[in-house]
């Protein structure tokens, strides 16, 4: 290991003297195949010893082995084979872990899920413009996995609050009749504003449903600031309310 | 009746444009007639549909935006390889300037193409045009590109240009220069201002010292753009509850005092003649809800706040949200009326129950003496004036919302808290 350092060190510097000595211009003879070890070099050092690109790292480090080992660019072309592509893919995993335990962490289930499957499918694509579309593709549909993934409009208890004061105030009789009257109207205000989140939602994905499962879920069930208690017994009401 | 021409121009301008910048470099091929046939069913959508909110659900669910552009990429990446291959297949000079200049076009491309959108922004902002210079920081994006052609240009190899932006950060400063330290400053200044609740503030802090610490720790100054993007993340995950139970609280004290407010008031002599209640058709009947239901409902909205939160009513103005908001100058009653309502008040709004005379003829004197404002209900908008006109120019807050007034009230400023 320190031997292989030494060597990368001593390269380096033997390059860079090489360069210092020579005006940058074309009019100099380049050796590309010594410029171009230098350049994936460089590359394998930037990762090197970041334990988050491990596999990036290695990957680079297989590119930069293949290359030195080469006396000519076209005994390189002929030796590369998919290491680009595997360089690339790599990056795409240590990329994807890195967010995978953030969102593990802060129990961010929907992104930690995409990442899974990018994860997963990254190892099957056979060239880069595959693996490009493919986690185009995931990224897509993680932003209607987003979109749909809402607990509104329970999160906003005002409705069920509403509700509640006018059927359960203390008032003079003669206002009673009017105050059902408006808890009737809060009432269909609940369901249309349940209908309107499926309508919407429906636009994202067809057959969305509201899912009163996710309230309890830690993502949405952490924004809600109510006891257990407060929370079951609101579910209850509106589920009477939409016949659910 | 198709989605609002307007709204489609605006989604689907930029992949038109996309789209001729392709045509008009004369490339073509599967890939472009893929890009040409998803355009065209975005176009077609846009004529079919009549609702924007399912127009859009459409086109991401039929992943039309990256169908597009992951063909772009593939016509664009194809027009590359063929520029660069028009020699004998042998890596020489003519090749590795080819593939420098076919690099360094790019950049010029990308440098041209902020400078339009960035034009087109301001057209869009018409007499405030000159906020986009303050808003958009394209500049320090632009001179890391410029560096990057003034360095591709200098008559380096390519090989030895892809290291240099390596060794000299250049691909992390084109990566980082996103999220800068003066746009995240501008949006604590922007926070500080407003001092809506202490967590947004905390908020925009934390993400300046991310941003700081990242930077520091890079040789070129500029943070890591994933590691920052998923700092900022757990930042807003850390305080989003916090902020939630603060406003909820919140809400409970202010809808409290607007209650007290309406029942004290309700029994004044002038009632029937001043707004909410001169508004109604039946002043006076609506006088009198208000005076016989009110207690009711805020005693049900008490127990709702006592079961979420285990406060009484009282206790709800003990919160840190009452003294925050009296602080910044957010509280719409002056000091002495609030003490009022929620000292004196507030024990007698009982269901059924009528308030004692003295407290109505107190609530009549303030009324009359003009007493139950906060003198300096203006200050937050004074002190958002201030933070605006640092960055837009002196006197551009007035010009653009009106000067900020201020309230006539005979009631002495706010000092302290005293529940």
């Amino acid at each position: 290991m320190f031997l292989s350092f030494v060597y990368y060190v001593s390269m380096w510097l033997n390059f860079k003297a090489d360069l210092d000595r020579q005006p940058l211009n074309f009019t100099n003879m380049i050796n590309y195949l010594e410029a171009y070890k230098q350049y994936y070099f460089l590359r394998m050092k930037q990762r090197e010893g970041n334990e988050d690109y491990c596999n990036t790292y290695a990957a680079e480090k297989m590119l930069f082995d293949i290359i030195n080992s080469c006396t000519t660019l076209e005994e390189f072309k002929d030796k590369i084979g998919s290491a680009n592509e595997q360089v690339a893919m790599a990056l795409v995993i240590d990329e994807q872990n890195i967010r995978l335990r953030h969102y593990e962490e802060i129990k961010e289930t929907v992104k930690a899920a995409c990442c899974r499957r990018i994860l997963d499918k990254v190892k099957p694509c056979k060239h880069v413009s595959e693996l490009i579309t493919m986690v185009n593709e995931e990224q897509n549909l993680l932003n209607i996995e987003i979109t749909t993934d809402t607990i509104y409009p329970f999160a906003d208890m005002l409705f069920l609050e509403n509700l509640e004061i006018w059927e359960q105030s203390e008032i003079p009789a003669a206002y009673k009749e009017k105050y059902a009257a408006y808890a009737n109207e809060e009432r269909t205000s609940i369901e249309s504003a349940y209908a309107a989140i499926e309508k919407e939602m429906n636009n994202w994905q067809p057959g969305w449903k509201f899912s009163f499962e996710k309230i309890d879920k830690e993502k949405h069930r952490r924004l809600l600031p109510y006891s257990n208690e407060v929370i079951a017994t609101q579910k209850q009401l509106t589920q009477k309310i939409l016949h659910k | 009746m198709p989605v609002d021409k307007m709204i489609v121009d605006a989604m689907l301008g930029t992949f038109r444009n996309m789209l001729q910048e392709c045509r008009d470099k004369n490339l073509s091929g599967g890939d472009l007639d893929i890009m040409a046939s998803t355009l065209a069913r975005m176009e077609h959508l846009g004529i079919e549909m009549d609702d924007t909110g399912a127009y859009s659900g459409m086109l991401v669910q039929e992943g039309l935006f990256m169908k597009f552009s992951d063909h772009y990429s593939k016509v664009l990446s194809a027009a590359a390889q063929q520029s660069g291959s028009g020699n004998s297949g042998v890596y020489d000079e003519a090749a590795d300037k080819q593939l420098l200049q076919n690099t360094l076009q790019a950049y010029r491309d990308a440098v041209q193409r902020i400078k339009e959108n960035k034009s087109q922004v301001k057209e869009k902002m018409g007499n405030h045009a000159a906020d986009a210079d303050v808003l958009f920081k394209d500049k320090i994006i632009i001179d890391a590109i410029e560096q990057l052609i003034v360095l591709g240009e200098s008559g380096v190899s390519y090989p030895l240009f892809l290291s240099q932006l390596i060794e000299k950060g250049l691909d992390k400063a084109l990566e980082g220069s996103v999220t800068t330290g003066e746009s995240l400053q501008y949006l604590l200044d922007a926070a500080k201002a407003t001092s809506a609740n202490p967590y947004l503030i905390k908020k925009e802090e934390e993400k300046l010292v991310l941003q700081k610490k990242h930077a520091a720790e890079s040789s070129i100054n500029v943070a890591d753009s994933l590691q920052f993007q998923l700092g900022c993340e757990k930042i807003e995950w850390t305080h989003e509850p916090d902020i939630i139970k603060w406003n909820k609280i919140k809400q409970g004290w202010e809808k409290t005092l607007f209650w007290l407010d309406e029942w004290i008031t309700a029994y004044c002599s002038f009632a029937p003649f001043i707004e909410p209640w001169a508004a109604t058709k039946e002043p006076k009947e609506a006088v009198k809800e208000s005076q016989d239901c009110v207690p009711g409902k805020l005693r049900t909205w008490e127990k709702i706040n006592n079961r979420y939160f285990g406060l009484s009513a009282k206790e709800l103005f003990l919160h840190p949200s009452f003294a925050w908001d009296v602080e910044h100058h957010w509280m719409y009653w002056s000091q002495e009326y609030a003490e009022f309502l929620v000292n004196e008040v507030l024990p007698a709004c009982i269901p059924f129950q009528q308030p004692a005379a003295n407290l109505i003829a107190v609530a009549e004197k303030m009324h009359t003496d003009n007493r139950k404002i906060n003198p300096n209900i203006h200050q937050p908008s004074l002190r958002y004036a201030t933070f605006f006109n640092s960055y837009f120019g002196e006197g551009e807050f007035a010009k653009r919302y009106g000067e900020t007034k201020k309230v006539i009230s005979n009631a002495a400023a706010w000092a302290s808290v005293n529940f």
